[in-house]
């Protein structure tokens, strides 16, 4: 791949350039009708948008959150603000109701100057925190518009904008800049060998990371086609998205772990009847530890229509980096490590075992790391260790963020000087791969999303029933989901009798579900006081979830 | 909570507490909200739709699997009468 042009938006009309008429998106709609639409079709569909956008004053370093559907219509606005060399931002959809409140609080922080939207948002004040932020309705594009003069954007000025966790106040912007994300887009190509007869096919959310960059950026830019399908069709009609494979060959696609048993459970034998997936070379998992039983399962369910097994691969990565740090290589089995869990939880070693002793645990190799990535593992005190040392994860690599919109303080404490970004996750290298099992410090890892704990305890500490400083949120492995579920533990105040129970219950859920549109798995409430803490009076998740597995495992 | 028309109320009930909620003793009533009460999780209105297509034989299509159209067992008994009250008519 030749050196990477210095924006999204160059290399983008480079690729229209080079094959305006060949495919570049596919859209799999209802009753699995597909749009398809060249790389000039793209850029002209895109342009509309620009115009629309630039009509309302926007243009250079301008952030707008893109508040739409999983469509087309999602991808046009993504590149028609980046045509402008504004920054854009996808918001997630669909919005319940109670959503839009969220939109505007993010509107507000974020600084943002417009939101597309599909004109399903109530009342909306132009002005927002003191300047104007309109909302502009898709119905509203002209009906159509030369693309725009690219303007003077260089490599170090952002290109997207990613909210992680939540949608409110509380969720931090992760900046990316046009150098991160086309460093990233270059490695990962490479990692994956990706190659012109490449068909990828993506169902993942484009509002994170994962969805958006190996999903949408990194195939488009390399100039191959992308095949999408909206996340809540997977959801609802597994075997449509085997059917999409079939139907365009596709080579690459993307999951997560708790996908491997949505598809497991919700597949039936007379959806894949006829269904070829050798076409397959990569499905890579991610976004979530890549549990060995889960793939298993998966790769015995669907083994049988072609899927290669080789082609089960898994990756690791957050939103800081663009996108993956490490991702296992294509055409090879991928490596599970059989390693003593009970010497590791103890010692912070992964001694190797065989896999037939009684005290050996699978854990599933995250790859290599990406071309020109720094991976290393230190000791609470920063100290590097050696290999098989258990200790967390630092990385260094040329497709890092620039910084937390707004919060300087945080980005210095996480991204030091000397360039290593500090992830809070644990794991340990072994033989050049990278595995990973340990949260991201306290995050919770629920169905693909990652959802901070104080998030939680913040909102059950506002009833003036919970003893403030006294919960705990914390995920617990759901063999259902697949994933983590999401258990709280409240102390309360003095003088609530046990027939409040169910009435704070159901206000705690209530107000969870409005914020961040979770439902929590369990909640115990206690009047003894049941969180635990440290000598010093700091409240320990940690200790607390063990408490909780210790007490709930089987006797 | 039980009355004459509990036939189709009280399966639809027993499935979340046992197999959603994964809790039999939460004094759940039929027009509680679930997902905006925060009770389940909205990517489990999928395994509900699934549970009452085959229990009650209704088709549920995509663009109701939302808190607007299904978050109570009240509005999923409905949903199912309603169909059958067309499908006899």
């Amino acid at each position: 791949m030749s050196a990477p042009t210095p924006t999204l938006a160059e290399r983008f009309l480079a690729r229209v350039a080079e094959r305006p008429d060949a495919d570049a998106l596919i859209f799999v709609g209802d009753n699995d009708q597909d749009q398809c639409f060249s790389f000039s079709h793209l850029l002209s569909e895109s342009a509309r948008f620009a115009a629309l956008l630039a009509k309302h004053g926007i243009g250079r370093g301008d952030l707008v959150l893109i508040a739409l559907p999983a469509s087309p219509a999602q991808v046009f606005a993504f590149w028609g603000t980046l045509l402008l060399g504004a920054t854009p931002s996808l918001f997630p959809y669909p919005r319940p109701k109670g959503l839009d409140a969220q939109l505007r609080a993010l509107a507000e922080a974020s600084g943002a100057r417009a939101v597309l939207a599909d004109g399903e948002i109530g009342a909306w004040e132009t002005r927002v925190a003191g300047r104007d932020c309109p909302l502009l309705d898709v119905r509203s594009l002209p009906a159509s518009a030369p693309p725009p003069e690219l303007v003077g954007v260089g490599d170090a000025d952002i290109a997207y904008m990613q909210f992680t966790s939540g949608t409110t106040g509380r969720s931090k912007g992760v900046m990316l800049s046009h150098g991160a994300v086309l460093r990233f887009c270059v490695g990962f190509a490479e990692a994956l060998s990706l190659h012109d007869a490449d068909i990828s096919i993506n169902w993942l959310p484009l509002y994170h990371d994962f969805g958006l960059f190996a999903g949408l950026v990194v195939p488009l830019l390399h100039g191959s086609p992308v095949v999408l399908m909206s996340p809540l069709k997977w959801v609802r009609h597994p075997a449509a998205f085997f059917a999409a494979i079939h139907r365009h060959r596709a080579t690459l696609t993307w999951s997560s772990n708790a996908a491997y048993l949505h598809a497991v459970h919700n597949v039936r034998d007379q959806d894949l009847d006829g269904i070829d997936l050798g076409s397959l070379r990569c499905w890579i998992a991610g976004g979530e530890p890549v549990l060995y039983d889960c793939q298993q399962a998966f790769y015995e369910r669907i083994a049988r229509y072609g899927l290669r097994e080789d082609a089960i691969l898994a990756g690791y990565g957050m939103a800081e980096n663009t996108l993956s740090v490490s991702v296992a290589r294509p055409g090879r089995r991928v490596t599970v490590d059989w390693v003593n869990m009970a010497a590791l939880i103890r010692h912070g070693r992964a001694e190797p075992l065989e896999r037939a002793d009684p005290r050996s645990r699978p854990i599933v190799s995250s790859g290599p790391p990406l071309p020109g990535t720094e991976v290393r593992i230190v000791a609470a005190d920063g100290q590097p260790l050696g290999k098989r040392a258990v200790g967390a994860i630092e990385i260094r690599t040329p497709s890092l963020f620039s910084g937390y919109h707004g919060h300087p303080d945080l980005t210095a404490r996480m991204l030091r000087a000397d360039g290593w970004y500090h992830t809070g996750d644990s794991g340990y290298l072994a033989d050049g791969q990278l595995y990973v099992f340990g949260r991201r410090d306290d995050l919770i890892k629920h169905a693909g999303h990652g959802i901070h704990p104080q998030d939680i305890e913040a909102i059950a500490e506002a009833l003036p029933e919970v003893r403030p400083g006294r919960s705990a949120a914390f995920g617990v492995p759901d063999e259902h989901l697949g994933s983590e579920r999401i258990v709280l533990a409240c102390d309360l105040a003095p003088g609530i009798s046990e027939a409040d129970h169910p009435r704070i219950e159901r206000e705690i859920r209530r107000r969870v579900y409005a914020e961040l549109q979770v439902a929590l798995g369990e909640l115990l409430l206690s009047r003894r006081g049941w969180v635990v803490r440290t000598a010093n009076g700091k409240l320990s998740r940690g200790a607390s979830r063990e408490k909780y597995l210790h007490m709930t495992r089987a006797p | 909570m039980t009355n004459q028309t509990d036939d189709i109320e009280a399966p639809i009930r027993a499935f979340i507490l046992n197999d959603i909620l994964r809790n039999p003793d939460f004094p759940l009533t039929d027009d509680e909200p679930l997902i905006t009460g925060g009770l389940i999780d909205s990517h489990a209105l999928v395994e509900i739709a699934v549970f009452l297509e085959r229990e009650f034989d209704v088709v549920v299509p995509d663009t109701e699997l939302t808190p607007e159209h299904l978050d109570s067992v009240a509005d999923m008994a409905q949903r199912v009468r309603r169909e059958h009250a067309q499908g006899a008519g």
